[in-house]
């Protein structure tokens, strides 16, 4: 689904993302991860034309992120709490961008029911604006908008950091199921070494914007994490 | 003026629907800095440079300024249809001139959304 040469984006004369080359199909669920400043979020908004590189292209189902739109419709993510709209409740922003993807309120509060074990009573019907919510609940509801659109390739940037451990359990599960049932892709970096290994298919290691270790998920990884930021 | 001013808020309804409206949004292709809008509107000074004043005075006071100058030295019927044409023209043209404001954007899509993350 996603196919990137020669992808480089660097600030100041330091390499900020550096890959030669990186094939990523439907139904992978890539778990990024490496240490502050690896590059794993300014990955994330290149492939989202976010922001411009400097060398490279990445191809969404074939077509350039740059050059076309199409890749959009199929396409969400939550990287920071700038893709929310701050001033707006909770509900307000779910109908919003309900109807960004052609979804009535109706459609909206069918989907949003089965996500009340995830909500844990502590996002809707409580009449206060998204910026009023802490970091952790915000990001709540910027997975549970991503997921709105219905989309086979999910971004998301660090969302166990962010979480409390039920919902950090309840989000792993719901990977699992997304990947299981759907041709999705689903792209998420972590520092949690644990929850990556967890959920992950394939683990993509970062250092300096480079991808040092390109493995298969599961228990040999998180050993084989360990090892490397052990020595580190 | 009594009746007169029938005419001129019809004429400036229109040009306020057909020209501004989109010339507001490409002045907003411009914009590269966030504006608050969670704070209070009497604290928010933030978000009006020297920029946002010149254009609402241009926005404002521009077709003011042709109106009264069509209308002092060709007549105020000329005066009404000229502002009314520019907003019919923009309306008959929406989707033209629409698809060029995206255009806009993305051009200078980058630039915004490096300005909207410092904050």
């Amino acid at each position: 689904m996603i196919s990137i040469k020669n992808l480089k984006k660097s600030y100041k004369g330091i390499d900020a993302v550096d890959i030669g080359a990186l094939e990523i199909q439907a139904g992978e669920v890539i778990g990024l991860v490496g240490n502050n400043g690896a590059g794993k979020t300014t990955f994330f908004r290149l492939l989202l034309d976010l922001i411009r590189s400097d060398e490279g292209e990445i191809l969404s189902k074939g077509n350039d992120v740059t050059k076309t739109e199409e890749w959009k419709s199929y396409t969400a993510a939550y990287i920071d709490e700038g893709f929310l709209i701050d001033y707006l409740t909770p509900e307000e922003y779910f109908y919003f961008v309900g109807k960004l993807n052609r979804l009535s309120k109706a459609d909206v509060d069918d989907f949003l029911q089965t996500y009340s074990a995830f909500f844990d009573d502590a996002i809707l019907n409580k009449g206060k604006y998204i910026r009023d919510f802490s970091k952790g609940n915000q990001f709540k509801i910027g997975i549970i908008a991503a997921l709105l659109s219905n989309p086979e390739l999910l971004i998301l940037d660090e969302p166990f950091a962010n979480l409390d451990p039920t919902t950090q359990l309840r989000l792993v599960d719901m990977i699992k199921m997304m990947a299981a049932a759907k041709r999705m892709c689903i792209l998420v970096s972590s520092h949690d070494i644990n929850q990556v290994s967890e959920v992950s298919s394939r683990i993509l290691l970062m250092e300096k914007g480079k991808i040092i270790k390109d493995i298969a998920g599961g228990e040999t990884a998180y050993e084989e994490l360990v090892d490397y930021f052990k020595v580190r | 003026m009594g009746w007169r001013i029938l005419p001129i808020q019809l004429a400036a309804f229109l040009y306020g629907i057909g020209v501004n409206s989109f010339a507001t949004i490409y002045a907003a292709t411009y914009n590269y800095r966030y504006l608050n809008l969670g704070k209070s509107a009497s604290m928010n000074f933030k978000g009006i440079g020297t920029a946002q004043w010149l254009q609402s005075l241009l926005f404002s006071f521009g077709p003011a300024l042709i109106f009264y100058l069509l209308n002092k030295f060709a007549g105020f019927w000329v005066a009404i249809i000229s502002i009314s044409s520019l907003g019919i023209i923009g309306l008959a043209f929406h989707e033209m001139i629409i698809n060029w404001l995206v255009a806009q954007f993305n051009i200078r899509k980058h630039k915004i959304l490096e300005g909207f993350r410092a904050h």
